[in-house]
C-alpha cells in the first residue's frame, strides 16, 4: 500500500533522510522509532506529500506522490487520515465542527448524516459529552482523542500518526494506543505511527522500524526487536526504560 | 550580508505576488465559501465600524472647529460645510478608515492566519484535502474588498455630521444652509475618487495582512513580529498609493 524507494531529504546541508527504503502491507501498523531529530516526522510528512523528497520517490497504492502538483496531492489526501502532534484542531470550530468538516468537504451526504457520524465516532473515541466544546477547553489527550477522529472520519484507509502519545502521562499514553489499534482495527487502516515511546510502541506495532542519522538501523516485528541485540537499540531501550 | 537580505526581500516580494495570484485564481475559478465570507464581513466590518464612527465624528468636528476659525478670518465661515465635506471625501476618510481597518481588521487577520500557521492549522487543512488559500484567505480578501468601502462611506457620513455639529451649534450656521452647502461641494467626481482609491486600499490591506499572516515562523513571538509587520507594511503601502492614485485621479478628472 505504502512504498518508499531511496528517499533522500537535507535540510540546510544536514541530511535527515539518507536513502530510505520502506514498505507497508495493507492493514499493518508500523511504528517509525527514533531519538528526536532522527528525521522520523520528516519521513511520515513525506509519506502524504507535504514534504518534496531531494531524491527517491513515495508511492501510495502504486501512484508515485512525489511527482504530483498540488491540486491532485490534494486529492490524494483524502484518502490518508493524518494526526498531527498537538491535533492542529481549527480553533475557531467545536470538535464536532473538527471532526464534521472533512465530511461536509468531501461527501455529498447531508449535515444531519454528518454529524450523526461523527457522534458515533465521538463516541467511540470517548469525547460525546465534549463534542461542542472548543479545542481551546480541551485537555492535551482528549484533543488527540478528537484530532485522531477527524483523520479517520472520512474512513481512510491509511492513517499517519506524528507522535500520538507526546507529552501525555504514561496512562493517557496508553489509552491513546489502545484507541489506534481500535481505530486501525475497526477501520481496517493501514497504520504508521512515529513515536520515541517504546513501550506503546511494542504494544500495538505489528513491525518497527528504528531510525538513526536518517538511515533505517533496524527493521522487524516487536519480537525480533526485543531479541536484538544492536547496540543502538539497546541503548535506546535502557534509556526509555530507565 | 547585504546581498542576503535583498535576495531575501525579492524572495517575499515573488511568493507574495504568488500568494496573491493564487486567491485572485481561487476567486475567478468560483472558489468562494460565502458563507465563511459574510462571517468575515461580520467580523470585519461590526467591530470596525464603531470605531470608525467615533474617530471620524471627531475628525470632522476639529475640521469644523479649525475650518470654522481660519474661514472666519477671511469673512468666509458659511464655507465650513465646503472645507469638512471636502477634506473628508477625498482624502481624509479612506485614508484614515485605511489606518483603522488595518489596524484592526488587518492585524485580526494576521494574528488569525498566524496562530493557525504556527500551530499547524493550515498544514492540517492540506492534509485534508482542502486548498487552504481558498478555505482561509479568500472568504477573508473578499470580505475585506467588500466592508473597506462601506466603512468609509459611513466614516464620511459620521464625518460630515461631526462638521455639522460645530457648524451649526458652534459657528451658527443655519442647518438647513449647510445641509444644501455640503451636498453641493460633493460632485460625483470627489465622491468617486474617494472611492476609487479605497478598493485598492482594499486590496492592499487584504493582501499585505493575509500574506503575513499565512506565512508567519517563529512560533508566538513571530506571530507578534509578522502581525506588526503587516499592519505597518499596509500603513506604507496606502499613503504611498494614495500619493499615486491621488495624483492619476486629479490628471484624468481634475
Amino acid at each position: 500500500m505504502i512504498r518508499v524507494e531511496g528517499l533522500v531529504k537535507s535540510f540546510a546541508k544536514q541530511r535527515v533522510l539518507d536513502e530510505v527504503d520502506l514498505q507497508v502491507k495493507d492493514g499493518e501498523i508500523l511504528v517509525i522509532l527514533g531519538e528526536s531529530g532522527s528525521g522520523k516526522s520528516v519521513l511520515l510528512r513525506h509519506l502524504i506529500g507535504l514534504e518534496v523528497p531531494d531524491q527517491g520517490k513515495v508511492f501510495i497504492k502504486d501512484v508515485d506522490i512525489t511527482v504530483l502538483p498540488e491540486s491532485k496531492l490534494l486529492k490524494v489526501r483524502r484518502d490518508i487520515g493524518y494526526l498531527f502532534q498537538d491535533g492542529a484542531l481549527y480553533d475557531f470550530m467545536s470538535v464536532e465542527e473538527n471532526v464534521a468538516f472533512p465530511l461536509l468537504e468531501h461527501t455529498k451526504i447531508s449535515e444531519k448524516e454528518a454529524y450523526q457520524k461523527v457522534h458515533e465516532l465521538l463516541e467511540m473515541v470517548g469525547l460525546s459529552s465534549a463534542k461542542t466544546k472548543l479545542p481551546s477547553e480541551l485537555s492535551g489527550g482528549m484533543r488527540k482523542r478528537a484530532a485522531l477522529a477527524r483523520a479517520v472520519v472520512l474512513g481512510s484507509k491509511i492513517v499517519l500518526c506524528d507522535e500520538p502519545t507526546s507529552g501525555l502521562d504514561p496512562i493517557k499514553s496508553r489509552e491513546i494506543s489502545d484507541l489506534i489499534k481500535e481505530v486501525s482495527r475497526r477501520f481496517k487502516s493501514t497504520m504508521v505511527i512515529t513515536s520515541h515511546d517504546m513501550m506503546n510502541a511494542f504494544r500495538i506495532a505489528d513491525r518497527l522500524v528504528l531510525l538513526k542519522n536518517g538511515k533505517i538501523r533496524i527493521e522487524g516485528s516487536p519480537r525480533d526487536l526485543k531479541e536484538s541485540k544492536d547496540s543502538f537499540l539497546q541503548e535506546f531501550l535502557t534509556d526509555q526504560y530507565s | 550580508m547585504v546581498i542576503n537580505s535583498v535576495l531575501h526581500i525579492f524572495e517575499r516580494a515573488g511568493l507574495s505576488v504568488i500568494f496573491f495570484l493564487r486567491s485572485v485564481g481561487c476567486i475567478f475559478s468560483g472558489r468562494v465559501r460565502w458563507k465563511d465570507v459574510f462571517k468575515e464581513i461580520y467580523e470585519q466590518g461590526v467591530e470596525t465600524a464603531i470605531i470608525v464612527a467615533m474617530t471620524s465624528f471627531a475628525t470632522g468636528a476639529v475640521l469644523g472647529l479649525q475650518g470654522y476659525v481660519m474661514l472666519t478670518q477671511f469673512g468666509a465661515r458659511e464655507y465650513v460645510a465646503h472645507l469638512v465635506a471636502l477634506s473628508l471625501v477625498r482624502e481624509l476618510s479612506p485614508v484614515f478608515t485605511s489606518f483603522i481597518f488595518s489596524g484592526k481588521a488587518g492585524a485580526r487577520m494576521a494574528a488569525e492566519l498566524g496562530s493557525m500557521n504556527v500551530n499547524d492549522q493550515i498544514l492540517a487543512t492540506r492534509t485534508l484535502g482542502v486548498d487552504p488559500v481558498e478555505f482561509l484567505v479568500v472568504p477573508r480578501m473578499i470580505a475585506c474588498f467588500l466592508v473597506l468601502p462601506g466603512l468609509v462611506v459611513l466614516s464620511e457620513l459620521f464625518g460630515i455630521f461631526g462638521g455639522y455639529t460645530i457648524g451649526v451649534f458652534d459657528a451658527g450656521v443655519p442647518g438647513a444652509s449647510y445641509i444644501q452647502q455640503t451636498l453641493t461641494a460633493i460632485r460625483f467626481v470627489d465622491f468617486f475618487s474617494g472611492f476609487i482609491k479605497t478598493l485598492f486600499f482594499a486590496v492592499f490591506i487584504a493582501w499585505v495582512c493575509c500574506f503575513e499572516g499565512f506565512y508567519t515562523k517563529g512560533g508566538s513571538l513571530g506571530v507578534g513580529r509578522f502581525t506588526t509587520r503587516a499592519v505597518a507594511l499596509s500603513y506604507i503601502i496606502v499613503v504611498i498609493s494614495n500619493t499615486v492614485l491621488t495624483k492619476i485621479i486629479l490628471t484624468f478628472w481634475g
